[in-house]
């Protein structure tokens, strides 16, 4: 729109007068000090002894972790702001979990720079792309604790994919493995209408975006 | 690359009262073709200096409507809700777009039975923010 437009009498919440967390909440975001759940179908509920996390697809060799040997992986615990496509955004969620780079380690990615990206399955079906530029780096984890509790089901437990700098969708929940690919393809939502990578600092909320 | 959904400026001709707390606005809008019933829309109200918030809705008119119906629920602590239910009058504007989302969707032809449908939908976006 050419010109700004005004709500007539619209105030809004009182801003933060604090510049700097004014400053980490992206724009058309605010602020919750809840975690609403929100998910595209039930709650998949996989016992531990039958859970397993694997790395797959342009791989010499697959990779695959039990629940107890990813509990005995490298744990990080970090402290990281949140933002849904759905406009909520939370600031300082605590989780531990492995970070993508552990998990990435033993995979020569050097060795194929052809292969750039990664599909994110879970259980329940859902799927989501990333380019891997963005899980490596410091700047992904799969994590099983929110809170310094065990992950909820309802938040994607036992484990969920954290990609905190593009939006929430991308850090799937559930998720049991990636599938590293040498072509991009949009997962679920990026198939149903939202913007393929996500960025909420540029407000890529929807395709087109 | 699809097209990015703009921005419009739709007019409030009607406010119904649907429950002591909800109310319809129907809003007449520039540039509507069509939509899937259960996609939304995502309002933008933007204060005097410039602060903006932003709030999704579902479509509460059926498709082919020749205004767009939301359903909004008051949250007696909401940023937009109140502002939506008791600060508009017909003849105001708010910025819209849409419609948006493919998958909580359904397609008419699919459709064995309207009625509940219509219904729940109606129902959704009575409960959303």
């Amino acid at each position: 729109m050419a010109e700004q437009f005004i709500s007539r009498g619209f105030k809004g919440r009182a801003r933060h007068t604090d510049r700097a967390l004014k400053e980490r909440i992206p724009p058309g975001q605010y602020e919750t000090t809840e975690f609403p759940v929100l998910s595209a179908g039930p709650t998949p509920r996989v016992p531990l002894e039958r859970w397993d996390f694997s790395i797959y697809g342009e791989v010499a060799e697959e990779l695959k972790w039990t629940w107890g040997e990813f509990q005995a992986l490298p744990r990080e615990t970090v402290t990281v702001d949140i933002h849904c496509v759905t406009k909520w955004s939370k600031l300082d969620a605590l989780w531990t979990g492995v970070s993508v780079d552990t998990l990435l380690a033993g995979i020569d990615l050097a060795a194929q720079p052809v292969v750039r990206y990664l599909i994110a399955f879970c259980d329940g079906g859902y799927t989501t792309n990333l380019p891997l530029a963005d899980v490596r780096g410091g700047k992904a984890w799969v994590v099983y604790e929110y809170d310094g509790k065990p992950l909820e089901p309802m938040h994607g437990g036992p484990a969920r994919l954290l990609v905190p700098h593009l939006y929430f969708w991308k850090s799937a929940k559930w998720v049991r493995g990636f599938k590293l690919v040498r072509k991009d393809r949009p997962g679920f939502w990026e198939s149903l209408g939202y913007h393929n990578y996500g960025d909420p600092w540029k407000e890529q909320r929807y395709a087109g975006d | 690359m699809a097209q990015q959904l703009k921005w419009q400026l739709g007019t409030v001709v009607e406010i119904r009262q649907e429950t002591p707390k909800a109310k319809s606005l129907i809003l007449d809008l520039p540039d509507w073709t069509t939509h899937l019933a259960g996609q939304h829309v995502d309002v933008r109200l933007t204060a005097e200096d410039g602060y903006e918030a932003q709030r999704s809705y579902s479509i509460a008119s059926p498709p082919g409507d020749k205004h767009l119906m939301i359903t909004v629920d008051r949250i007696e602590d909401g940023e937009v809700s109140p502002y939506l239910t008791d600060g508009l009058r017909v003849g105001d504007r708010i910025e819209l777009r849409g419609p948006i989302g493919g998958y909580f969707v359904w397609d008419p032809r699919d459709a064995r039975n309207d009625g509940p449908r219509y219904f729940s939908l109606r129902a959704e976006a009575a409960s959303r923010r």
